[in-house]
């Protein structure tokens, strides 16, 4: 029969090497099984080309339609602005010192086709915004009146303004400007995103970067 | 036994000074770590405070951590049950309690080696019968069979903790070995044009440049990567390179002439005993806001010898075995619904149940004595 002092050892002894044991890394095998989902169909160009391209950079930046792209555009980046090569379908990132060691960031993306189109993509950045869409006839005055603007690669584009739908606090994070570009084959997203009062001041930096957009020559 | 008793090391170990002191750390690493979260965080909270042994305050001081004031108090109460009781009828309401004790704290430590956290999420009509871990990685590599809808995936996988430059291996099971070239535990991934053609790099995103990342203390932050190069068991003078990156949302195929693998840097799948498949995700609003009042996902879930149809919701899990599956989040975006759950194993989830019953048996028993002692007492006294 065991003593107290040696039901006390032996207890600790086993807790010990219960607890001491570490979980290792060797080879696992196992089966998994994935019932693939169908997906629900949408009516015409709803789906989001964007899909993954927002919140989580790292997860989104890159996907098999980006893989398969390379680069052949150029640009010229504004004074100020810092540039960063990207990859995938993000073709670069801009990144626009506001003071105070704080920065917004810009970003050129290319899609294939429409992309979903610039009613459906305004949209859905309105949403993001969390800015109330305007009704139908209203969404569509709004649209007509944004700027339509040729790049120098003589490309159109249509210059998208959420900051002029805005009122009250100008320091709010919640205003973004984006320049829709038509390549014929590819939609160009230049999308900024950031406080109200920080867009309108880098607004002419910002069209000029639209407008630079052309063909690179060889 | 009574020499035993006289040792310093027992007569510490048994004493109330310890017990306090045990009870009183506790409470002041909880109110410290309730507010030390606020700014850093959760994970690196408990990883800090409470899973530590002893860590640094304000980067220089040694204090004990919670993982040291548990070990002692589990000591504690098992010498005093031991040495300091009288085994008799009257003590043995104390020594239930004491016992319970015993039971709440061992729990603690079931849970904390044991028990695991991850995540499912589905799209609305897909199912799995894996989760993700939150924190740890995994190098996969797999085959798949699809008939119909089913995908199967005869997976081999290995955590990347001990992952080396150089280092070989060996993927029996599938029939290839690969060879580390470069690990980075948090890194950054790029195309670039000037990589040489000749060092022809395979990866499903196109990246073939990884620059290496300062850690991150909170684990789950830290994107690895690997450049490898893999070969089948048969023909090992072919081998091709390749680049994965924890940030990717599609695995890589490799092909050997007609065999082709994937290969993923992916987080750690935990394989469920049933298969869930998400059949629909509802979201109630408060009139008139975007402000979600509940969410459920109505899921069907496939047992090896059953299939029954389940509601998750905010506050009813769904519990199977030593699992609970939790409504934790959701997406919606452009009509698609995707649902995320929390999936707890634990297999010690009743001890804090069973250790509650025998306190409180213990208290009652307790009380009860007291009471009749009392009670006897009176009755002596007006005889």
């Amino acid at each position: 029969m065991l003593k107290h002092h040696q039901l006390l050892y032996t207890l600790c002894f086993c807790s010990l090497c219960f607890f001491a044991c570490k979980k290792d890394d060797s080879i696992r095998h196992y089966q998994e099984r994935e019932i693939v989902a169908t997906p629900k169909k949408m009516p015409g160009n709803q789906r989001d080309p964007h899909a993954g391209l927002s919140g989580d950079a790292a997860m989104g930046r890159f996907s098999e339609q980006g893989a398969a792209q390379n680069v052949d555009l150029a640009w010229k980046v504004p004074t100020g602005w810092k540039e960063f090569k990207t990859t995938g379908m993000r073709l670069a990132t801009f990144i626009i010192p506001v003071g105070n060691n704080d920065s917004v960031e810009c970003s050129l993306i290319r899609l294939q086709g429409e992309a979903g189109g610039l009613s459906n993509n305004v949209k859905r950045w309105l949403q993001q915004l969390k800015i109330t869409i305007p009704g139908d006839a209203a969404f569509k005055t709004y649209l007509a009146n944004q700027k339509r603007f040729k790049t120098k690669g003589n490309f159109e584009g249509v210059f998208v303004d959420f900051t002029t739908l805005l009122t009250g606090n100008l320091t709010a994070n919640n205003s973004g400007m984006i320049s829709v570009i038509s390549t014929g084959s590819h939609t160009i997203f230049i999308k900024l995103f950031g406080p109200q009062k920080v867009l309108q001041q880098n607004k002419a930096k910002f069209l000029s970067l639209s407008s630079s957009l052309e063909v690179p020559k060889k | 036994m009574a020499n035993l008793k006289k040792s310093k090391l027992i007569k510490f170990l048994i004493s109330y000074k310890l017990t306090v002191f045990c009870l009183l750390w506790l409470m002041v690493l909880t109110f410290w770590g309730t507010l030390y979260q606020v700014e850093n965080g959760l994970y690196i909270t408990k990883e800090r405070m409470f899973n530590s042994w002893i860590f640094m305050a304000g980067g220089f001081f040694p204090v004990p951590g919670a993982r040291i004031i548990l070990w002692l108090s589990l000591v504690n109460l098992t010498a005093v049950t031991v040495f300091r009781f009288r085994y008799t009828w009257k003590m043995s309401g104390m020594l239930l309690t004491h016992v319970g004790m015993l039971i709440l704290i061992i729990g603690s430590g079931f849970t904390l080696h044991l028990a695991q956290e991850s995540s499912l999420t589905l799209k609305e009509n897909q199912g799995l019968n894996v989760s993700n871990d939150y924190h740890e990685w995994e190098l996969a590599l797999w085959s798949q069979t699809q008939k119909g809808n089913v995908l199967d995936k005869e997976v081999s996988a290995m955590g990347i903790k001990t992952l080396a430059n150089e280092q070989e291996l060996r993927f029996d099971k599938l029939g290839y070995e690969l060879t580390i070239q470069n690990y980075f535990s948090h890194c950054d991934a790029f195309t670039k044009k000037d990589v040489s053609s000749a060092d022809k790099i395979i990866n499903a995103s196109g990246i073939n440049t990884l620059t290496a990342k300062h850690p991150q203390p909170d684990l789950s932050k830290n994107i690895p990567g690997i450049k490898l190069s893999i070969r089948t068991s048969s023909q090992p003078d072919n081998p091709q390179t390749v680049m994965l990156y924890g940030g990717e949302r599609f695995p890589t195929s490799v092909f050997f002439g007609t065999k082709k693998v994937f290969l993923s840097l992916r987080r750690k799948r935990h394989v469920l005993p049933i298969t869930v498949k998400l059949l629909d995700f509802k979201k109630v609003d408060y009139t008139g806001t975007q402000m979600a009042k509940s969410f459920e996902s109505h899921v069907e879930i496939t047992t090896p010898s059953m299939k029954r149809n389940v509601r998750i919701s905010m506050n009813k899990p769904l519990r199977y075995g030593h699992y609970t599956f939790y409504q934790s989040s959701y997406s919606q975006s452009n009509g698609a619904e995707t649902s995320t759950l929390s999936v707890v194993r634990n297999s010690g989830r009743l001890l804090p149940y069973i250790a509650s019953l025998v306190i409180s048996l213990g208290m009652l028993i307790h009380f009860c004595i007291v009471m009749i002692k009392f009670a006897n007492r009176k009755r002596a006294q007006h005889v």
